[in-house]
């Protein structure tokens, strides 16, 4: 081998050595029809996402006046009566009592596009599950649905109300005008209402929405509205009250505060809080502005916020307190019975990864629990 | 003699803690985000008394693209009662004037603009005029080039319900990301820097940064700041560091995403770059020492707000770095093998460090699942070398503007759609 050679080798392999590591990259560079990067339409994190998709492949399969129009029937659909099916493979029956317009039976009908699981879609004008009942498939029900104690249910919609009885289960989504959830049922995945939603004792829930959520088992709907009372203020925390822990600071016009602060009992505060710790409200507070907390927050027995509440850590309300807007927490938020959060006219969310709601409360707006939400007797 | 090699190897040395702070920074950031969860405070806000909200849309010979972006911003569903949807046509030259007074016609009482005739050229300089007229309490702001999604606003909106946030950054996604090997690299690039970088300083409750677009402030803090700076670049930089100062913070909305328009070619591209660099060491100039001896700046803010403040000024040091590597080695000061070595060290702050580095664009990719952007990762060293030599331009220009006292000028984003 000449040197001249040797040295054409030399190079030669170094080049190469030197090209491997881009082999992948330049394969990759010929590929074509590169699309961006998917963003989610925002659709699809509503809470009605799913209501909303499968009422549109329904009345992609149906129509939409058959199904969804004034006055429509069964004779208007052509689906064909047939006995409800038991669900293939399960080897469960399903024991359910149901109507459709004035026909005394069940109408199921499969559709690739419809389906998400493998059940057919049930039908009906008034769907009625009987007690231990299971149904893995969607359900449309234009007037109500009625599941007796123990029922399991993929996912409703319903145009009228939904009742369903103590230890059922809804396992993906409902959607319908009113929904009551009895004791200690399981309302998992997107639970949302037009009016009215009411989850009984000992229920566990993950994302629930509607103008009035109520709470527990006497929980009213005219708990809400509470104000904060001018009477009862005894100390006003004013700028005066400055301290080492606590100060006004001008040029964002809030309150700062830094450690554990604890505001005594029947203070009424103005203007928004800052705190770098934990932060103890006493009962009887009156709050006109937003809280923002690193640490943790305990709101006293009826302390009235008007305004947000977040904390990096726990926030625990207790019992009768108030907040109009937005409650967040990283970690958990614990409800005090006789809570309102929200107004009907102001609509709010309250987030967490654990929520824990004792007692009767009410809601307007949604709870969003991302890992475990809990109700409990008082 | 011994002086000058004195100084030569402390300046290495310095310029050597200083590339393991920065890679150190970056290491932090991408494990934080491949391995902690993202729980964020706003971005499950769904049900709320949203905020009245002025989307202002800044404008210079945009006809090619406006439109695209105020069907995006009228397809909403931000409360109508609560959006005003202001293009700030800023002394068009072209048909952006007739293109938005066509949408007034079409949309009555949804479009309110402001054509501005005069004045200092530049996006900020447009901005701080047409402050002067907003009434509402947030202000966002997109390039004429953005398409923001249905849902974005009520995003970008949502931290503002916390007191303590002054401003709010969303992320942005290349829409032309598979044009070309540049707009493949500059994907993965915003894939390094909102998904792992902006992200893990949210997470970490350092300093995010308000980026200009896909972004808003709260309109009262900025007044209380003194508004818009026209004598900066980077107008963004600079209003993140003052509110900052001022006891505001920053969040970043990595959900809150929207499409935007990338360089198609290098020569645009430079030019880009050379404009963030120069706007963003002048931010730098003003911020530093402010940031640094302010009394109410949280310690880590402040470490990771300076870092940041520097990031455009490690080019023109790893050049230096270079430099005092090849003096030394012809001074016979040092072995060869030191050199290679610590070449290679320097190197390194390109492939670990970097905000644009490997390891942290390697997680971007990870985390949105591109794998087919993974196997381009070798020739973002293209892209590196790039960035280095106009990052190094830049901040020698920025020195002739400076004792020249000349006035920084805007440098408009070239756009790749067509009308």
């Amino acid at each position: 081998m000449t040197p001249a050679l040797s040295l054409a080798l030399l190079v030669a392999a170094n080049l190469m050595l030197l090209a491997l590591p881009l082999l992948p990259a330049l394969l990759e560079l010929r590929r074509r029809g590169l699309q961006p990067l998917h963003i989610p339409a925002d659709d699809e994190a509503g809470i009605r996402y799913f209501a909303d998709s499968f009422r549109r492949h329904l009345e992609a399969d149906l129509g939409p006046t058959a199904l969804f129009g004034p006055g429509a029937d069964a004779g208007g659909t052509g689906i064909q009566s047939v006995p409800l099916p038991a669900p293939a493979g399960a080897g469960a029956t399903i024991a359910a009592q149901y109507r459709f317009a004035s026909s005394a039976a069940a109408q199921p009908y499969g559709s690739p596009r419809a389906l998400t699981s493998s059940e057919p879609v049930l039908v009906g004008d008034v769907v009625e599950l009987a007690s231990g009942s299971d149904y893995l498939g969607e359900i449309y029900a234009r007037h109500a649905l009625t599941a007796s104690h123990g029922s399991l249910i993929r996912a409703i919609l319903c145009d009228g109300a939904i009742t369903l009885g103590t230890q059922c289960g809804i396992l993906r989504w409902a959607h319908a005008r009113r929904i009551v959830v009895g004791a200690g049922s399981r309302a998992m995945g997107r639970v949302s209402a037009t009016e009215s939603l009411h989850l009984g004792p000992n229920c566990a829930f993950e994302r629930i929405s509607a103008p009035t959520i109520l709470i527990g088992a006497h929980a009213r709907r005219d708990a809400g509205g509470k104000t904060a009372s001018p009477g009862r203020v005894v100390a006003a925390l004013t700028r005066l009250a400055e301290s080492d822990r606590l100060r006004w600071d001008p040029m964002t016009h809030r309150w700062m505060g830094r450690g554990l602060l604890e505001i005594a009992d029947h203070c009424a505060i103005e203007g928004n809080m800052v705190v770098h710790g934990d932060l103890v409200l006493g009962s009887g507070c009156a709050v006109h502005g937003s809280i923002k907390c690193h640490g943790s927050i305990m709101i006293g027995r009826g302390t009235t916020i008007d305004g947000n509440c977040f904390a990096l850590k726990r926030i625990h309300l207790g019992a009768d307190a108030s907040v109009t807007g937005q409650v967040s927490s990283l970690t958990s938020i614990q409800i005090d019975s006789g809570c309102v959060l929200g107004r009907l006219s102001r609509p709010a969310s309250t987030i967490a990864s654990e929520l824990t709601i004792s007692g009767d409360c009410v809601f307007h707006g949604s709870l969003w629990a991302r890992a475990t939400g809990r109700t409990f007797p008082a | 003699m011994n002086l000058l090699v004195d100084v030569l190897v402390a300046t290495l040395v310095v310029i050597l803690v200083l590339i393991v702070i920065y890679t150190l920074r970056h290491y932090l950031f991408a494990m934080t985000r491949v391995f902690t969860p993202t729980d964020d405070l706003y971005c499950d806000i769904d049900d709320a008394d949203w905020p009245t909200v002025t989307v202002q849309i800044p404008a210079h010979n945009e006809e090619a693209v406006i439109d695209h972006c105020l069907d995006a911003l009228l397809r909403s569903n931000y409360p109508r009662d609560r959006l005003i949807l202001m293009p700030v046509n800023d002394r068009s030259t072209d048909r952006t004037k007739a293109i938005i007074d066509g949408y007034i016609e079409r949309h009555p009482g949804r479009v309110t603009p402001f054509h501005r005739e005069h004045g200092k050229p530049g996006k900020a300089a447009a901005l701080k005029d047409a402050l002067a007229l907003v009434s509402t309490e947030i202000l966002i702001v997109f390039d004429a080039d953005y398409l923001p999604s249905r849902g974005l606003i009520k995003r970008l909106v949502a931290p503002f319900f916390d007191p303590e946030i002054g401003s709010v950054m969303g992320r942005v996604v290349p829409l032309n990301a598979g044009v070309n090997l540049l707009t493949r690299l500059l994907e993965i690039e915003r894939s390094g820097g909102y998904q792992v970088d902006q992200q893990a300083r949210m997470q970490l409750g350092l300093v995010p940064q308000y980026g200009g677009t896909t972004g808003g402030v709260r309109v009262d803090a900025l007044r209380a700041i003194g508004g818009w700076h026209d004598n900066t670049l980077a107008e963004d930089t600079d209003v993140t560091y003052r509110l900052l100062l001022a006891g505001w913070r920053t969040a970043y909305q990595n959900r809150a995403e929207c499409y935007e328009e990338v360089p198609e070619t290098w020569r645009f591209r430079v030019r880009q770059i050379k404009r963030w660099a120069k706007g963003h060491n002048q931010a730098l100039r003003r911020h530093f020492w402010p940031l640094l001896l302010s009394g109410h700046v949280h310690l880590r803010e402040k470490i990771d707000g300076a870092l940041l403040l520097g990031v455009y000024l490690m080019a023109p040091v790893l050049v230096l770095a270079w430099v005092v590597i090849v003096v030394l080695y012809f001074l016979g000061r040092i072995a060869f093998a030191d050199a290679v070595l610590t070449t290679l060290f320097v190197f390194a702050y390109g492939s670990l460090g970097n905000f644009a580095a490997f390891f942290e664009l390697a997680a971007g990719v990870h985390l949105d699942r591109r794998r087919g952007d993974a196997r381009l990762l070798p020739l973002m060293i293209l892209s590196f070398l790039v960035s280095v030599v106009a990052v190094s331009g830049a901040f020698l220009s920025s020195l002739r503007d400076i004792v020249g006292r000349r006035e920084l000028n805007w440098d408009k984003t070239a756009r790749f759609r067509r009308p």
